[in-house]
């Protein structure tokens, strides 16, 4: 499944709102499962835009890293 | 041919002259004599073995990584340098760590790692080193990177290239989940709980809550990570102070429950993973505080098989928990 998806680039707004929590899943990875459990509490205790833009980069570098071990939560984002 | 499984000193001292490439548990006078080479290894003398737990000051306890594996770079990091870990991970591998247990920069890894910058970016596995229960307080835990110098304050990591081919995955297996108990929340991060939390929403004290209620302080508080159950144990209650000291940090605005008991840990641990597809596992360590309280001297824990710890590290600090890396083929 991996080398079907495309990862979508850093400015997309999808990553803000899994950044935010807007979008959440039931993660898979457990990585995913530790990195998102911390940066949803960042963002609701921070909501600027410059620490939801960070937290955003982070997830999108973790997909960008682990693109093999964490596809299904990728596909579960862009589905 | 792997050599995981227990070993003696002379075996794991020609392994290494062979160039394997090694993650090793044992007491400090063993590992303290092995030549220099690409091994890790971290003090400890609890084992699951093959047969079973098992107490072993005369062997190592050997997870042997070489057969696949393309290249690793055996690197030490002291409480300055440990938060740019996530810089230093392969393109396609893991990293393994073994961090000195009640050392500062045991501390400061469990309060501080998923605040690393790019700390997620690659499997991350690895154990706290310890020592025999009976030796607390005499004798330090202690960690080794790449040849028989003690590190008591330093974590020794392994960063390890894999073939193109194959990817490795961390993940953990806990009893324990959340009871129906009052949910707990802490008003700041820390290894200790020294005024009022939050239970039930009201403020009170956790020490005189735990008396109150005489709660098991062998159940770990279990906090729900998106799914994944995540264990604080209770290292002490003190009722004078109306302190609560953890073996690991508690967050700020986690919500944490007392954890269900779990009858038979040996055979529960069985029967659920039978029911899990976990692959190939390369590594897996558990903790010394199922090893002390569900008595798993002489028992299994299925098939897996690893060194006996302080705290388990599957990306942050554990405790009560197993943690496992696989190896696996790409799709």
């Amino acid at each position: 499944m991996a080398n079907e998806l495309t990862l979508p680039p850093s400015s997309d707004p999808r990553w803000t709102s899994v950044a935010t929590g807007k979008i959440h899943r039931p993660w898979s990875n457990l990585a995913m499962k530790i990195m998102m459990s911390r940066i949803t509490r960042e963002t609701a205790r921070d909501a600027s835009t410059a620490n939801v833009q960070k937290c955003a980069a982070e997830i999108f570098a973790f997909f960008q890293k682990n693109l093999k071990i964490a596809s299904d939560d990728l596909a579960a984002i862009l589905a | 041919m792997s050599k995981t499984g227990m070993h003696t000193l002379s075996e794991v001292s020609q392994m290494i002259s062979d160039g394997r490439i090694l993650m090793l548990a044992g007491d400090e006078d063993l590992l303290s004599k092995l030549p220099a080479g690409k091994w890790i290894g971290g003090t400890s003398v609890n084992f699951i073995a093959d047969q079973g737990g098992t107490t072993d000051r005369d062997r190592i306890f050997v997870t042997d990584l070489t057969d696949r594996t393309d290249k690793v770079e055996i690197r030490a990091y002291d409480a300055d340098t440990i938060n740019k870990l996530g810089a230093d991970y392969p393109a396609n591998g893991f990293a393994a760590i073994i961090v000195p247990g009640m050392s500062g920069i045991h501390a400061s890894f469990a309060k501080d790692v998923q605040s690393y910058d790019g700390i997620f970016n690659s499997p991350l596995i690895g154990w706290i080193a310890g020592v025999h229960l009976s030796e607390i307080g005499k004798r330090a835990p202690k960690s080794f990177a790449g040849n028989g110098v003690p590190l008591s304050d330093k974590a020794a990591v392994m960063h390890v290239t894999l073939p193109e081919d194959l990817h490795a995955t961390v993940d953990i297996i806990n009893l324990f989940s959340q009871g129906t108990g009052d949910a707990i929340v802490f008003d700041k991060d820390g290894f200790e709980s020294d005024g009022d939390c939050h239970i039930a929403g009201k403020p009170v004290s956790l020490a005189r809550y735990v008396a109150e209620r005489g709660i098991d302080t062998k159940l770990p508080l279990v906090a729900n990570y998106n799914g994944a159950m995540i264990n604080v144990s209770i290292q002490s209650v003190d009722q004078d102070a109306g302190k609560v000291q953890f073996y690991a940090p508690v967050f700020n605005g986690v919500e944490y429950r007392f954890a269900e008991p779990v009858n038979d840990y040996a055979a529960t641990f069985a029967k659920n993973l039978q029911g899990q597809k976990i692959g190939d596992v390369a590594f897996s360590c558990n903790c010394i505080l199922n090893y002390a309280y569900a008595e798993l001297e002489g028992k299994k824990t299925g098939t897996l098989v690893g060194p006996i710890t302080f705290g388990e590290v599957a990306y942050m600090l554990l405790n009560q928990t197993l943690a496992y890396l696989t190896i696996q083929r790409a799709a």
